[in-house]
C-alpha cells in the first residue's frame, strides 16, 4: 500500500510538471512588419550627420522613404532597423542584420520581411529623398488686408511659441483669415482641415525671384483657440500649436487728448505739479532770435481740453537738450543744458509770471559735475530743489569724481552739494539716478553699473542714509538696464520702481514692478517680457482701484503698450499697443493729477518732405494719452 | 516525494503581473475634476483628455458623453468647440487632446435648477486592450469633469 501510495505521488507530480510546465505552443504575432528604420549619425559617421533621421514608414502601402538633408550622400548608407517578433529581413534573397547593412539609395531597393513563426511576408520599397527636417512656423499673424475691415492694424503673435496669444481689440467671436508660414515640405492644418497653400507672387521684370515662402492660410473660428498642425511626412516630424484669442481692449480705456506736433528735436519732458495738479510738458522748438535760429526750450501746460504755452516761449538762450521737469505748487523748474553757455547745465524756474535763472548758469556744475545725461529734479514739500548728476569729469576742489553720483541743492538762494549719500563711495559708477517724494523724504535711486545692483537712499533731516544697499534684482541678472527706469512715491510714504533686467543667457529684457519693503525691493506681480530692450523706457501708475498701470516702449514692435493688472486673473492684461510708432531713447512719463485722472506721454517720430531741400527729415511729436475708462 | 512534489509545483509558479492596465481620464489644466463658472461670465475653458498606456501604432478613439442638467442648454449656455467634439482620435505618438467648452453669459439663468455639465468619459477604442476609465480604482477618479453654473 504504501509502494503503492509512492508510486502514485511520483506520477502524479511529473504529471503536473508536464501538464502545467511543458513547453507551451509557440505565440506569433501573425505579421511581418518593419517597424523602425532610422539612418543614424553613429553608424553612418562619414556622413556627419547632425541628428538620427527617421525613416517614414507606410505598412498598407509597402513603403520605406528616408528623407535626408540636402547634399547628403545616399550611395553608402547603413540603417538601423526592428523588426516585428520572429521576422527576419531578406534583400535580393541575402539576409541583412540591422546596423551591418550598407545600401546604395540612389535607386530604390526592395527589402522583403518574413515572419518564420507564421510565415507571412511583406515587402517594402525603399527610396530617398531630401527634407529640410523641419516642420515649423515662422510666422503668424491675422492680416488687415485679409480681414475686410475686421482688423485695423496685422495682429500677430509676440513670438512663436507651441502655445501663442493673440489680443483682439474687435469681436474675436467670427471668422478671421490666418496666415502662416512654414516650411519646405510642410503641410498645415488649422483647426483639422487643410490649410491653402500660396501661389509665391512672380517677380517684378527684371527682378529676380525672391526666397520660397511656404505660405499658408485658412479660415478660423476665432470664438475657440484655434489648432495648428504642421507635418512633414519626408522628415517625418508634425509640431501642434495653439494660437489664443483674448480680448484687448485696455487701449479702448486710453485717449490721444493732445500732441505737440514737428517739433525739431526728440527732447521733452513731462511732470503733474503734485500740489496744483497741472500738468506741464517741455519741448523744444525752432526760434530764430537776433538772427539766430536754433532749437530752443518752451513749456506748455494742460488747461483741460487744450496745451498753452508757459510764459515766453523759446525762453533758453540756445539750444536746450537733456531737459528735465519739476513742478509743486505754482513754480515748475526746467533743467537743460544750454549750447549758450557750452551745454553747461541751466535752471529756470517760472513764478506764474515769468521764466526766471535760477543761480548762475554752470554754478550748479561745480558742485555735482556736468552730467550729460537728463538729471533728474525734484522738489521738496519744504520747497527745495534737487537734483542727481552722473558727473562726466573729476572736479578734485568739490570732491566730484567721474560716474559718481552726485546731489545738488538749490535752497531759495544758493547751490550745493548736498554730502555723501548714504556713506556711498564716490567712485563707485552709477547711472538711472531717479529722485521721488514719499512722504515728506525724498529717495534717490541709481543703478551701480559694475555691480549690476540698485541702491536706494533717503534724504531726511539734511541727512543721506541708505535704505537699500546694492540690491541684485535676481542672481542670474547679468544687465540692468542702463538709462530707463521709474521710482514713484506717494504721499503714504509707499515707494514703487519700475525696472528692467535681463537674465543671464536668456537674452530677453524682463520688465518688473517692484516696491520698497524694509531693506529690500518686493516683486510686485509677475514680470513682463515684451522684448523692451535695455534702454527702453517705461512708466506707471495706480488706478484708483489700486491696480498699476504700466506703459513701455516695445523693442519688437517700436510702439508704446499698456498694461494692468486683470482683476480676475491678477495677471498682466495682453498689451494694448496704441499702434503709433514710438521714437526710443525718450521718456515715457506716466502720472496721476490732483483729481485722480492719469496722463501719458511719449515721443513719436514722424517724417517730412523738406522743401528747401527737397529730402525728406524726421520730426517729433509729443503725444499726450489720457486714461478715459 | 515531497521533495518532488514540491519542486513540480515550485516549477509553475508565475510571477504575479504587475498592473499595467491602460487608462483615459479627464482633467483641467490644474488636474482638478470639476469648476464654478459664473452664470453671467463669458469665458472659454479647457479640459484635457489623457490617455495612459505604452506606444501604440494605430489611433485610438476615445468616447464622452455631455450630460447637460435641467438649467442649462448646449449652444444657449454654452458652446463645445467642433473640433474638440467627441469622439476624439488619437493618433500615434498623441497622448492627449483638449475639449474646449465656451461658456456664454445665461440670461435667464433659474439658480433652483440643475446647471451642471458633466463631462464623462464613456469608452475607448484601441488595438492595445482593453482601457480602465478614470484613475485605476474602484472610485474611477478622473472619469468625469463637471462645471457648474452658479
Amino acid at each position: 500500500m504504501k509502494k503503492f501510495l509512492h508510486i502514485a505521488l511520483l506520477i502524479g507530480a511529473v504529471s503536473a510538471l508536464m501538464c502545467s510546465c511543458g513547453p507551451k505552443e509557440p505565440e506569433t504575432d501573425g505579421k511581418a512588419e518593419v517597424t523602425s528604420f532610422v539612418i543614424t549619425a553613429e553608424a553612418n559617421p562619414e556622413l556627419e550627420l547632425t541628428r538620427n533621421y527617421g525613416a517614414v514608414i507606410n505598412n498598407v502601402e509597402g513603403t520605406i522613404l528616408v528623407a535626408l538633408p540636402e547634399g547628403v550622400e545616399v550611395t553608402k548608407l547603413v540603417p538601423t532597423f526592428t523588426l516585428s517578433q520572429d521576422d527576419v529581413a531578406t534583400v535580393v534573397d541575402a539576409p541583412i542584420e540591422s546596423g551591418d547593412w550598407m545600401v546604395d539609395l540612389t535607386e530604390p531597393v526592395v527589402l522583403k520581411v518574413v515572419d518564420q513563426m507564421c510565415l507571412v511576408e511583406k515587402e517594402y520599397t525603399i527610396t530617398a529623398g531630401t527634407t529640410d527636417g523641419i516642420a515649423e512656423l515662422s510666422k503668424v499673424v491675422f492680416a488687415a488686408a485679409d480681414n475686410n475691415g475686421k482688423l485695423t492694424a496685422d495682429v500677430e503673435p509676440i513670438s512663436i511659441a507651441s502655445t501663442m496669444t493673440v489680443g483682439f481689440t474687435g469681436d474675436a467671436n467670427q471668422t478671421y483669415t490666418l496666415t502662416v508660414e512654414a516650411t519646405m515640405d510642410d503641410v498645415v492644418t488649422m483647426n483639422g482641415e487643410l490649410a491653402t497653400l500660396q501661389e509665391p507672387a512672380a517677380p517684378a521684370e527684371g527682378e529676380e525671384a525672391a526666397p520660397t515662402a511656404y505660405v499658408w492660410k485658412g479660415n478660423v473660428d476665432c470664438s475657440f483657440p484655434i489648432d495648428i498642425t504642421v507635418t512633414d511626412e519626408k522628415a517625418g516630424i508634425e509640431t501642434k500649436y495653439v494660437v489664443k484669442i483674448v480680448k484687448d481692449t485696455y487701449g479702448e480705456s486710453w485717449a490721444k487728448v493732445a500732441s505737440i506736433a514737428e517739433l525739431p528735436r526728440a527732447e521733452y519732458a513731462m511732470d503733474i505739479d503734485p500740489v496744483t495738479g497741472d500738468l506741464y510738458i517741455a519741448h523744444t522748438e525752432t526760434s530764430t532770435v537776433n538772427d539766430v535760429t536754433d532749437d530752443r526750450l518752451t513749456v506748455k501746460k494742460w488747461d483741460g481740453s487744450k496745451l498753452v504755452t508757459v510764459g515766453e516761449p523759446a525762453f533758453s538762450a540756445k539750444r536746450a537738450t537733456y531737459i528735465t521737469l519739476a513742478a509743486r505748487g505754482g513754480k515748475v523748474y526746467a533743467m537743460y543744458t544750454d549750447n549758450a553757455v557750452s551745454s553747461k547745465l541751466t535752471v529756470m524756474m517760472y513764478d506764474g509770471t515769468a521764466w526766471k535763472m535760477i543761480g548762475v548758469q554752470g554754478e550748479m556744475d561745480k558742485h555735482t559735475g556736468l552730467s550729460k545725461w537728463r538729471t533728474p529734479v525734484e522738489v521738496t514739500p519744504d520747497g527745495k530743489l534737487f537734483a542727481a548728476t552722473t558727473a562726466n569729469a573729476d572736479i578734485a576742489d568739490y570732491g566730484v569724481v567721474k560716474r559718481g553720483l552726485h546731489v545738488g541743492m538749490w535752497d531759495g538762494t544758493a547751490w550745493s552739494h548736498v554730502g555723501t549719500v548714504g556713506g556711498r563711495d564716490a567712485a563707485q559708477m552709477t547711472y538711472l539716478n531717479r529722485l521721488a517724494v514719499a512722504g515728506n523724504d525724498l529717495y534717490l535711486m541709481c543703478a551701480n553699473q559694475n555691480e549690476k545692483t540698485t541702491s536706494v537712499y533717503k534724504y531726511s533731516a539734511g541727512a543721506w542714509t541708505c535704505v537699500v544697499n546694492e540690491y541684485k534684482m535676481d542672481p542670474r541678472v547679468d544687465e540692468i538696464a542702463t538709462y530707463f527706469g521709474t521710482m514713484k512715491g506717494f504721499a503714504n510714504g509707499d515707494v514703487y520702481f519700475a525696472l528692467g533686467e535681463k537674465v543671464y543667457g536668456s537674452g530677453t529684457w524682463y520688465l518688473q514692478l517692484f516696491k520698497l519693503a524694509g531693506d529690500k525691493l518686493e516683486r510686485v506681480y509677475s514680470p513682463i517680457q515684451d522684448n523692451q530692450g535695455s534702454d527702453a523706457s517705461f512708466d506707471f501708475e495706480f488706478d484708483d482701484n489700486g491696480a498699476p498701470v504700466l506703459a513701455y516702449y516695445s523693442g519688437k514692435t517700436e510702439t508704446t503698450k499698456l498694461v494692468t493688472i486683470d482683476p480676475d486673473t491678477q495677471t498682466w492684461t495682453y498689451p494694448a499697443d496704441l499702434g503709433e510708432g514710438s521714437y526710443n531713447g525718450n521718456p515715457t512719463y506716466m502720472q496721476k493729477n490732483t483729481k485722480g485722472e492719469i496722463f501719458m506721454t511719449y515721443i513719436k517720430q514722424n517724417q517730412k518732405l523738406d522743401e528747401e531741400t527737397g529730402k525728406t527729415v524726421k520730426t517729433y511729436e509729443v503725444v499726450l494719452y489720457k486714461k478715459v475708462k | 516525494m515531497i521533495v518532488l512534489a514540491a519542486t513540480a509545483l515550485w516549477g509553475c509558479y508565475e510571477e504575479p503581473q504587475p498592473l499595467d492596465k491602460p487608462f483615459v481620464y479627464i482633467g483641467d489644466e490644474a488636474g482638478g475634476s470639476k469648476a464654478d463658472i459664473g452664470s453671467q461670465a463669458t469665458l472659454t475653458k479647457e479640459l484635457f483628455v489623457n490617455l495612459s498606456c505604452k506606444k501604440f501604432t494605430e489611433p485610438i478613439v476615445v468616447h464622452y458623453d455631455v450630460i447637460v442638467g435641467d438649467g442649462l442648454k448646449e449652444g444657449v449656455d454654452f458652446v463645445i468647440q467642433s473640433t474638440t467634439k467627441s469622439p476624439l482620435t488619437f493618433k500615434p505618438g498623441t497622448y492627449e487632446l483638449p475639449v474646449r467648452v465656451q461658456f456664454k453669459k445665461s440670461e435667464n439663468f433659474d439658480a433652483t435648477k440643475d446647471n451642471t455639465v458633466t463631462f464623462a468619459l464613456k469608452s475607448v477604442e484601441s488595438n492595445i486592450g482593453e482601457f480602465y476609465i478614470g484613475f485605476l480604482g474602484p472610485d474611477h477618479l478622473r472619469s468625469s469633469y463637471v462645471f457648474t453654473k452658479k
